[in-house]
């Protein structure tokens, strides 16, 4: 008989029926003999038997719409084309015509794969494909891809390229070389621009924090490029706008990146613009995300804006994709600053730094007419600031910049100057009443304060014909207040203008508390004393150029 | 020629729509799997990876071995590599927390019982390549052959790491399956 050690390893598969017929053989005949080998056995029986009696798992309800989705991203890469169609259309053709059914039963074969064709290809309505681009997007868990927009922008022609990450819950990455190299990351609270050519007076690179202030749809992803008359659109906001526009259609099929797409047309109000435009959006048959938006608003406004190298739910992303952390050296500047300001590196006079309030009245009254509104500029300037640069956009905006660097992060205060016709900026909405006037010539404004990344204030109210915005980094309310009380109007013709105040008289320096009382005075209305205003535009979308050619103000660059 | 095999074949023709069917035939075993090799809460992400890496390689697949070795030995690699990333391949027992793949929700856990939750967690603590050949054989149902080709290792061997697999299991579960029995 076998001893105990040659029989115990050869349990296991004594119990499978593993065994050649001879070890089974010599497994048995111990077994009849050795009691601890039969307990042995029993225990790993048992063992087996409790493994075997675990449930089986099902695969959870998302996993089929997720591994579809991902899917479509690799099937986009194949190559395609009309032998594709072929290949696929081969193994639903006989092999070769049977001789007896001759042309006609070839016909009859032909006619029969048309009719099943258009039976199986009914075009669902817009409904359906408004609920199916919805569904798709909650399951997306990340994505990135490059996004080129082509078009007419203010009558020229444009193209810009960028490559975007995005992973919910709202982490997002843009990296572009359209005009310099730029890196923006945005979290929950913060908007952060890396310019690895940026320098400030031999400082940097750089490294701009803003405060995530607006809402998720001024981010530009992915189809945020330029336009003028509304702020950048996001998938979220895009899908938000499918599932709630109305007398939408389904114009037809269409190819974008070999994926079929339903193209959706409706013409809408953009979330957050004031004019209608005519919106079509490809949306792809597989993964029903939207690949392709087309905008138009007029034969000089209109943009095409095409994901290319779309990945979905590809869990390869590096893990320090959205953590953009100043290299050694770089310059970190706090501030709701474009990020053009500094990279684009305009030339500065020598007082900007000497005299930040009297180069800034004499730069802004140089833009002011220009400009269809009334052009202001402070009379107070915090201590330690300095001019930086004062931009504007012919007939649209103006604004200007000063900073405090003095300390690391530099502080930078932000002035943005509109038409009022213009709405409240979304900084401000939600935000404390202000009279930024006096009793008898009360001034209201909005001011609203945040503590992330850092401590922030913004405030903006309505002087003349102009909307006014003042932002401001860990300045705190009251110095910010101060600024904005010291606004005063500039007159074209006499840059100094030392006789040609309008606004309401400069403020002492106090505590602004008691001062917040609600105006009966309707916000925006203009004095008689206004110039005319000949437009309404509002900032735009488009990153400037050399020329100080448009820019958006608030949002996050290109 | 097999289900399977034909569907590879009409894949590897054009047709798309046979790589789906082949995920409709084999992703309940291939998300079984993970789950057991890697624990529930990332077999679903796992799973689908096994089918991406499959898609991208499916053309150059030749046929030698069954599809279903053939997936589930890109199951065992995908799972292997994840585990090494994450340093659990040679977790023990008595450092591996019990319930920590477990379904945390109250009525499952009333519904499958300590003891399976005890079971999951004993087959969790084995070493990778103990824990794969048990997996195949009592949770997938595969011959010593087949677990050989899915592993990429003589019968022999398949015979042995089983024999220490359930030793050890049974080992770590005796208190339990002895009360239980």
């Amino acid at each position: 008989m076998r001893r105990c050690a040659y029989v115990q390893p050869r349990l296991r598969a004594h119990m499978d029926g593993e065994l050649t017929p001879g070890e089974r053989l010599a497994v048995d005949d111990h077994l009849a003999e050795c009691g601890r080998c039969r307990e042995q056995r029993e225990t790993l029986l048992r063992a087996v038997v409790s493994v075997r009696s675990l449930p089986v798992e099902e695969p959870p309800d998302h996993f089929g719409v997720n591994l579809h989705v991902r899917l479509a991203s690799l099937r986009a890469r194949k190559p395609r084309g009309w032998r594709a169609w072929v290949s696929r259309l081969r193994p639903a053709l006989p092999a070769r015509v049977p001789g007896r059914l001759g042309w006609a039963g070839a016909a009859a074969v032909v006619a029969g794969l048309f009719l099943a064709t258009v039976l199986m290809s009914q075009k669902p309505g817009f409904p359906e494909i408004s609920r199916w681009a919805g569904d798709s997007w909650v399951r997306v868990h990340d994505y990135s891809c490059l996004m080129v927009t082509t078009g007419i922008y203010q009558g020229r022609s444009r193209e810009f390229k960028q490559k975007t990450w995005f992973a919910r819950p709202g982490l997002y990455r843009f990296e572009t070389e359209q005009d310099y190299p730029l890196v923006t990351v945005v979290d929950g609270t913060s908007i952060r621009h890396f310019i690895r050519g940026g320098d400030w007076q031999g400082r940097g690179p750089l490294l701009i924090v803003r405060p995530r202030t607006s809402s998720g749809d001024a981010l530009p992803f992915p189809f945020g490029l330029t336009w003028p008359a509304s702020p950048n659109l996001t998938v979220d906001a895009l899908i938000r706008q499918i599932s709630t526009t109305r007398d939408a259609q389904v114009i037809g099929t269409d190819t974008v990146l070999d994926h079929r797409c339903y193209r959706v047309r409706f013409d809408d109000v953009p979330p957050g613009g004031r004019q209608a435009e005519r919106c079509t959006v490809w949306i792809a048959e597989d993964t029903r995300l939207p690949l392709r938006v087309e905008r138009y608003r007029d034969e000089e406004n209109h943009t095409v804006t095409t994901a290319a190298d779309l990945d979905v739910n590809d869990r390869l992303q590096p893990s320090d994709l959205f953590d953009l952390r100043p290299p050694q050296g770089a310059l970190v500047i706090h501030g709701d600053v474009d990020p053009h300001v500094f990279a684009l590196k305009p030339s500065r006079a020598a007082d900007f730094d000497s005299d930040p309030v009297g180069s800034a009245r004499r730069e802004i009254a140089w833009r002011a007419e220009s400009v269809p509104f009334a052009a202001f500029a402070p009379q107070v300037v915090p201590e330690g600031y300095r001019l930086v640069r004062v931009r504007r956009s012919p007939g649209r905006w103006l604004d200007a910049y000063w900073m405090d660097d003095r300390r690391s992060p530099a502080r930078v205060m932000r002035l943005q100057e509109q038409s009022g016709e213009v709405e409240d900026p979304p900084e401000v909405r939600g935000g404390d009443e202000v009279n930024l006037g006096s009793e008898s010539l009360p001034v209201a404004g909005r001011v609203r304060q945040g503590r992330l990344p850092y401590p922030y204030c913004y405030v903006a109210w309505r002087q003349k014909d102009t909307l006014l915005t003042l932002s401001t980094a860990e300045l705190g309310l009251e110095e910010t207040l101060r600024v904005a009380r010291s606004m005063r109007w500039v007159n074209p013709d006499d840059p100094r203008g030392t006789q040609e105040f309008v606004g309401p008289p400069l403020p002492e320096r106090s505590s602004s508390a008691e001062e917040r009382v609600a105006t009966g005075e309707p916000a925006g209305a203009p004095r008689a004393d206004a110039p005319p205003t000949t437009s309404s535009c509002e900032p735009s979308m488009v990153p400037e150029t050399a020329e100080d050619e448009p820019h958006a103000p608030r949002a996050g660059g290109h | 020629m097999g289900a399977d095999e034909e569907l590879v074949r009409r894949f590897q023709r054009g047709d798309e729509q046979a790589f789906d069917e082949l995920v409709e035939r084999h992703r309940g075993r291939v998300y079984n799997l993970a789950c057991r090799l890697v624990g529930m809460p990332e077999a679903d992400d796992l799973a689908q990876e096994v089918f991406l890496a499959a898609y991208r390689a499916l053309p150059g697949f030749r046929v030698e071995s069954t599809f279903s070795t053939w997936i589930y030995r890109i199951t065992v690699h995908i799972c292997s590599h994840h585990l090494r990333k994450r340093r659990l391949l040679t977790t023990e027992l008595e450092e591996y927390h019990l319930d920590g793949c477990v379904d945390h929700d109250p009525v499952n856990q009333v519904l499958r019982g300590e003891l399976q939750d005890r079971v999951r967690g004993a087959i969790d603590a084995l070493p990778y390549k103990l824990r794969v050949v048990l997996v195949l054989r009592d949770m997938q149902g595969l011959s010593y052959e087949e677990i050989a080709a899915v592993v990429g290792c003589p019968i022999g061997t398949v015979r042995s790491r089983l024999h220490y697999a359930t030793a050890r299991l049974a080992g770590n579960l005796k208190q339990y399956v002895e009360q239980a029995a």
